[in-house]
């Protein structure tokens, strides 16, 4: 690939005529400029194409400095964006060879981006985590009088029976928790839970959810969630959540219809 | 805490009650938003619109992994820019040396299923160019 041929990177699209006055740079530190796609408007950088064709990207794969630089900037783009009104996130990286195929991929993809529009309007993501407290802990043995081999596992048979009562009634908890959370909401989505070294938290993650929450409602939504991490606390499980988010998790197709309604 | 980025007070004026002071319970601002919620999501979610220049994304569970590893420490996040996670507790856990080696490891193993991927999907995906060559 030529090292001089032009680079846009797409944040995401809003409403068209969104003031962009004074928002932080993005990715590189690059200025964010509005490109006009009739009905719509998208967030964009102009790249320098040297460091961001696809090879480099390649390149700096593994490079954590790097992709953690460049995605706390299409994230900071976005943060501003929804402050400011209605974003259709893009993935990062949605790169675009100039101004002609970007307003192309754009007219092509007119009514993707319409219905993704029509979704998010006047909402933003919330995200929930409910990770589990009560660790299971290790068989006693000087609590119980174990003098025979049968007498152990008599009692092993005993704690496994109880992990698997203890396991099913976090499962029902968890369950009972996204559903309420749920009634607040328009639409959510349960993502894999983090594993400890993602999370970065010793208790397993056992929900690792994304709702879609009307800004008007997201008062409501912080006292019901409140109300629930309150009320679980007591029951082994710590609920967390943090937000407003661009509705990353709401933007494509297949992954907002999936989202409609889960157990 | 110490001050907040600039970028994240951008981002706390996003929704009218982020503004009051949260409870014990729930963590409800930007500085909730760790590096790898960031990455989960930019990464992996938003919408994909086909364009003429595309690049094929590693495995998302492997690059946090390895963000994890290399960000360790503060200081070195905020050269980064990404020191909005600062009070989280894994910024201040992840800096020992206590998993270190098992990190190591489970980044092999998903290095070795990144290149069984990679042999399956690249006779599967073929060439990267489809809008480019329909026109």
């Amino acid at each position: 690939m030529p090292s001089n041929r032009v680079l846009i990177h797409v944040y995401g699209v809003m409403e068209p005529r969104t003031d962009i006055l004074g928002w932080p740079t993005g990715i590189a530190d690059a200025p964010v400029e509005a490109v006009a796609a009739d009905p719509i408007m998208a967030l964009t950088s102009v790249l320098p194409s040297e460091e961001f064709e696809p090879a480099a990207w390649e390149r700096h794969a593994e490079d954590a400095t790097w992709l953690g630089s460049v995605a706390a900037g299409h994230h900071r783009v976005l943060q501003a964006a929804i402050a400011a009104g209605d974003v259709v996130p893009f993935r990062l990286p949605s790169l675009y060879g100039g101004l002609g195929s970007l307003r192309r991929a754009l007219d092509d993809n007119a009514i993707h981006i319409t219905q993704a529009m029509e979704r998010i309007r006047g909402r933003v993501e919330w995200a929930v985590k409910v990770y589990r407290t009560d660790e299971p802990g290790e068989l006693d043995l000087e609590s119980e009088p174990v003098r025979t081999g049968s007498d152990y596992l008599i009692a092993r048979s005993r704690e496994m029976q109880a992990r698997a009562e203890a396991d099913t009634l976090v499962h029902e908890r968890v369950r009972t928790c996204y559903e309420r959370i749920n009634d607040i909401s328009v639409a959510a989505v349960r993502n894999a839970p983090q594993d400890p070294v993602l999370s970065g938290r010793s208790q397993p993650m056992v929900l690792n959810a994304a709702f879609l929450v009307e800004r008007a409602d997201q008062q409501a939504f912080r006292t019901q969630v409140e109300r629930i991490a309150q009320r679980s606390q007591s029951q082994g499980l710590l609920v967390e959540a943090s937000g407003p988010w661009p509705a990353y998790n709401f933007a494509s197709i297949a992954k907002a219809d999936a989202a409609v309604r889960q157990p | 805490m110490t001050s907040p980025s600039s970028d994240l007070q951008a981002g706390q004026t996003g929704g009218p009650p982020v503004g009051r002071p949260s409870s014990p319970y729930l963590s409800t601002h930007a500085q909730a938003q760790s590096l790898a919620d960031v990455l989960e999501r930019v990464l992996d979610k938003g919408i994909v619109i086909v364009g003429d220049i595309q690049v094929r994304l590693l495995d998302i569970e492997l690059l946090t992994i390895k963000i994890r590893l290399l960000v360790a420490s503060v200081d070195k996040a905020k050269e980064m820019g990404v020191n909005w996670w600062e009070a989280d507790e894994f910024a201040s856990a992840q800096n020992g040396d206590g998993n270190r080696a098992e990190l190591a490891d489970r980044v092999k193993a998903l290095e070795q299923r990144l290149k069984n991927d990679a042999e399956t999907s690249d006779r599967t995906q073929g060439k990267a160019d489809p809008e480019q060559s329909s026109r």
